[in-house]
């Protein structure tokens, strides 16, 4: 348990009564942690994409808040994630993105890894010439795995690994969205970005999940997606979002369309709905595409949004992917100085985490409520320990 | 050391500088094959650990019989 311990009984209010996280859950690096370690490793964090890992021997490396992890693309195609460390002296062993032609070895004693994790090969390790020793047992010295699930192309990681698993996790916005539950194809890179903002990766989840603030930040939209148009998804203990009754089908320059996603109910026709997946996943879906948007916490105030787009088919107009791609930039742009304005504003010690809009802000609160139970829940468990 | 000794050493250190895997395993594998004709067992194995090495890391197909021969040699499981 951290030095720091903030009041979160105003946080599990209804909304009404209800005041946001303590500003200390965004400019504290003590509650940070505490909050990384209860939220980000104790749950389902998305970590990257397996477009990233597209072939096997495919491996990325990804430092999760100083977690070294690596995501490997198995000889059988399935994606796996192993702590990124040696069982022999603890060096990283994957530095940058590439394909593996063979086995991961490390490059300080050449210990030999499977993409299964087993080890192989420890070289001399019973003097020079002499690769046994009846110390080293490799079948206990395999890398240490961590448990993962992909869904909609988004690699989830459970540090902890004392999560539920992830299809009871995920249970409740996979039937929601059971129709989308279909062949996802990566627009490629051009249908890719970072936007990398000066904020606790809190505030990305909070501004993504509520429509409030759309005709003020993203005026665009009022032409044809009004407030009136929007609701909000509320789920407790598990997402919240918006959705929105007027999406149009997107259209090129030049009139060009995007096939459908197969098989969609008529509620699509002109539904869309953007969902903060708890903690750090925003996904969105339309009729014509999708997104996933993982937010990474870079540290306590600094967040990179990695934006990937999807079609329901390989061969799409790539001139269109761009049009799209460029117009979802424009607007995942418009939102950063919120972000990091929200950010800078909880620097001002008055400020008491703030009072919902009863009707329009329950996403985010949601969103406060889910944190705040896991980390409360943590701190018990802590207590319990003690 | 014979000349042909210094030419395989010399191949050896350009295979490394340029990372040229599949130099080293053909390398190393050839070391060890000739401390095996001196009945050098220690440098052979040595050697063959080397080529093992890269080649199970550069899915090089002589991973198997470099295996084997370790093995033999009661220096691989």
């Amino acid at each position: 348990m951290t030095d720091t311990v903030t009041d979160l009984s105003a946080v599990h209010r209804p909304v009404a009564e209800a005041r946001g996280l303590p500003n200390a859950h965004y400019v504290d690096p003590a509650v940070f942690a505490e909050e990384r370690d209860a939220v980000l490793y104790g749950t389902w964090a998305g970590i990257g994409f397996a477009k990233d890992v597209p072939e096997p021997g495919d491996a990325f490396p990804v430092d999760f808040l100083g977690y070294p992890l690596v995501m490997v693309r198995d000889r059988a195609g399935a994606v796996r994630v192993f702590q990124n460390t040696c069982r022999h002296r603890g060096m990283i062993l994957v530095e940058k993105p590439g394909r593996l032609r063979g086995m991961i070895r490390c490059p300080y004693h050449s210990w030999c890894y499977g993409l299964d994790g087993r080890l192989v090969a420890t070289p001399h390790v019973g003097g020079p010439g002499r690769n046994t020793h009846a110390a080293v047992d490799r079948d206990t010295l395999g890398l240490i795995e961590v448990r993962a699930h992909v869904w909609r192309d988004v690699v989830f990681v459970n540090v902890s690994g004392d999560a539920p698993d992830f299809a009871e996790y995920a249970a409740d916005v996979m039937a929601r969205w059971a129709e989308f539950d279909q062949p996802l194809y990566f627009g490629g890179p051009e249908s890719a970005f970072t936007l990398d903002v000066a904020t606790n990766w809190k505030l990305a989840v909070e501004n993504y999940c509520e429509s409030y603030h759309l005709p003020w930040v993203h005026p665009g939209l009022n032409s044809y997606s009004r407030l009136e148009d929007h609701y909000n998804i509320e789920v407790p203990g598990a997402y919240s979002g918006q959705g929105t009754l007027v999406y149009r089908q997107f259209r090129g320059a030049d009139g060009g369309t995007f096939p459908d996603f197969a098989g969609l109910s008529e509620k699509w026709n002109e539904g869309a709905e953007y969902i903060a997946f708890y903690p750090n996943v925003l996904f969105g879906v339309h009729r014509d595409h999708a997104f996933a948007i993982i937010l990474e916490p870079k540290g306590l105030e600094r967040t990179e949004e990695h934006v990937a787009l999807y079609y329901p088919a390989p061969d799409t107009d790539p001139e269109l992917r761009a049009q799209n791609a460029a117009l979802w930039k424009t607007v995942f742009e418009e939102d950063v100085f919120v972000v990091e304005g929200m950010q800078r504003g909880r620097h001002g010690a008055g400020f008491d985490g703030g009072r919902f809009s009863p009707v329009m802000d329950g996403p985010t609160h949601n969103f406060h409520a889910w944190v705040a139970r896991h980390v409360t829940a943590a701190r018990n468990k802590g207590l319990a320990a003690e | 050391m014979s000349p042909d000794n210094r030419r395989l050493e010399a191949a050896l250190l350009a295979a490394h500088a340029t990372g040229d895997a599949e130099a080293l395993v053909t390398l190393y594998f050839e070391a060890g094959r000739r401390a095996e004709a001196r009945a050098e067992i220690d440098a052979a194995c040595f050697f063959y650990t080397y080529a093992y090495v890269y080649a199970l890391e550069h899915g090089h197909g002589d991973a198997h019989a470099l295996h084997a021969r370790l093995k033999a040699y009661g220096r691989e499981e």
